[in-house]
């Protein structure tokens, strides 16, 4: 029974915690665009994001070490220090975009400047990583973020043409008024927030927060193959919402406002509220674990002791890292751009980065010396691959897109 | 080596501006193409906004929900202005356009200033009946998009 609740709980915590900022954004704006001719790609991605998570969770219960500590004994310093600052740097645009994402959620409710809040979300931040147990922080912030199945409850309540939505999935077109590179640098964007890189490494460190062991891989595998699914299952119907309300009308998605605003016709009040509860949890969750997604990366390419389970005076240079991601995040929101462009911006770049995030993934994965008997199989390398192509082409087609549709204009 | 940083950085900056350029108009059919995404970015905020009033008119909105709606969609309509004021008309044809455009586009600020202000005001049973009143400016801003887009 026990072990039936912990299951439950990981299943339930990974589904909040799979939304974050950039699904919100890309989720609603591709809705409103291209209606549900883009799912196809929320499957792709879930579908990869699935399988090199469930990788990165084994290797670190297996052999008790995460990602970018064995990067760098298996790939040598020269290649892990690429895959470092190539992941920081998406990292940190993500990390501003959570941020500014948990201060506009906190201007729905208040009206005043998102820009006001800022410092103080940043400060929260800092302060739960700080303080909080890192098994709390993660259950209590996935646990909140299952509010954004009212976008589901929404879509049902809209009473949508059920029929149209799944022609519209199952025969992708691109709607008249949009060219096809937009509708492909789109896709890419909608796949790089399926399989952000954060989300890997996260995963990995957090199962040695965890400790996790070999005997935890059943717990692993159904937060990753059932959790992840459902969370992709509630991207869709966030897309599926602004494609009933805003593709008839003409509408374009370009402010966290505008994702709420079906759920507001359909629900009222009630609706809004859980929907910018939902969006707090999901991005402030989100803000922490890019946090220490930064510093959990830092540490272990330097061999630095890191972790939540350490003492603060004994990890210090990984909470310094933490705190200076987090003033840096803090110093592109300030700056005043616009936080959805950033979104935007840091998923074409995550794209960008991912065959650096998953390639060594992959290979460690694939090392008896680490893994023993737990390699992967020969079906999950022939998927892996398959992935790792695409993955590759994706990362070379994101720039060249971004120019020549001027981000998605 | 040391360069690299410098270099990677000076092109990640040229690749942000690259995407944020406007491009001047030098024929007809350009400044009419960017008519037509004008007249669509401010029919999408005007949508936006009508929306959001008649919710917030049948009580589904709270005020401060609705205030931050409208004042971006007030915004977002401001900047497609300024941003098509600036482009260069091309010919006489397209000075018509341009003037003929931008009273339109004058029209739908002023009805979103208004809803704004209403809203602020916690007015918010009067914004269908502002909301209705800019059908005919929605409308015409439809009409211009499909036209031109």
């Amino acid at each position: 029974m026990k072990k039936m609740l912990q299951v439950t709980l990981g299943i339930l915590t990974a589904i909040g915690g799979f939304v974050d900022i950039g699904d919100l954004v890309a989720n609603a704006l591709v809705g409103s665009r291209f209606g549900m001719s883009l799912a196809w790609v929320v499957v792709v991605g879930v579908i990869g994001i699935c399988l090199y998570a469930e990788m990165a969770g084994r290797v670190a219960a297996v052999t008790g070490r995460a990602v970018f500590d064995l990067v760098r004994e298996r790939m040598g310093p020269r290649t892990a220090l690429l895959n470092l600052a190539a992941s920081n740097l998406v990292n940190l645009l993500t990390l501003a975009a959570e941020v500014a994402g948990v201060a506009l959620a906190l201007q729905l409710a208040t009206s005043v400047s998102y820009l006001l809040f800022v410092p103080m979300v940043a400060f929260l931040v800092w302060f739960v990583i700080w303080r909080m147990p890192f098994e709390q922080m993660e259950r209590m912030f996935g646990l909140a973020g299952l509010a954004l199945l009212v976008f589901a409850v929404a879509l049902w309540q809209l009473g949508p043409d059920w029929g149209s939505l799944v022609h519209q999935a199952t025969h992708p077109t691109v709607q008249s008024g949009e060219g096809h590179p937009t509708y492909w640098y789109y896709a890419i964007a909608l796949f790089g927030a399926a399989m952000t890189p954060y989300e890997v490494f996260f995963f990995s460190s957090g199962a040695v927060e965890e400790k996790w062991s070999t005997k935890d891989l059943n717990l692993e595998r159904a937060n990753v193959y059932v959790g992840f699914p459902l969370g992709g299952l509630l991207s869709i119907a966030i897309a599926a919402t602004t494609a009933v309300v805003f593709l008839p009308r003409g509408i374009e998605v370009e402010h966290l406002s505008q994702v709420a605003l079906p759920t507001v016709m359909a629900l009222g009040k009630v609706g809004l509220a859980l929907l910018i509860l939902g969006f707090v949890a999901a991005t402030f969750g989100a803000a922490l674990e890019t946090t220490l997604s930064s510093g959990y990366a830092v540490s272990q390419y330097f061999g630095w002791q890191w972790g939540k389970l350490v003492k603060p005076k004994d990890a210090a240079r990984f909470h310094a890292v933490v705190l200076l991601s987090l003033i840096l995040g803090v110093m592109i929101v300030l700056t005043t751009l616009d936080p959805i462009k950033v979104t935007e911006y840091s998923l074409v770049f995550s794209a960008v980065a991912l065959p650096l995030t998953y390639f060594p993934i992959l290979v460690v994965a694939n090392d008896p010396g680490y893994m023993k008997d737990k390699v992967n199989s020969r079906f999950s390398n022939t998927l892996a691959t398959a992935y790792l192509i695409l993955i590759t082409v994706v990362a070379v087609a994101a720039i060249p897109l971004m120019i020549a549709t001027k981000a998605g204009q | 080596m040391k360069r690299a940083p410098a270099v990677a950085t000076t092109a990640l900056a040229v690749l942000l501006t690259a995407t944020a350029c406007v491009g001047p108009s030098r024929t007809d059919g350009d400044f009419e193409l960017k008519a037509g995404n004008t007249a669509k970015a401010v029919s999408s905020a005007l949508g936006t906004a009508r929306l959001a009033a008649d919710a917030a008119s049948r009580g589904d909105a709270t005020s401060n929900y609705v205030s931050v709606v409208l004042g971006e969609a007030e915004q977002d309509a401001s900047a497609a202005q300024a941003t098509f004021d600036s482009y260069q008309p091309p010919s006489a044809a397209a000075d018509k356009l341009r003037t003929d455009l931008d009273a339109t586009l004058s029209d739908a600020i002023d009805g979103l200033t208004a809803l704004r202000i209403t809203a602020r005001r916690g007015q918010l049973d009067r914004l269908s009946r502002i909301s209705r009143q800019l059908g005919p400016v929605a409308t015409t801003l439809e009409q211009i998009s499909e036209k031109y887009s």
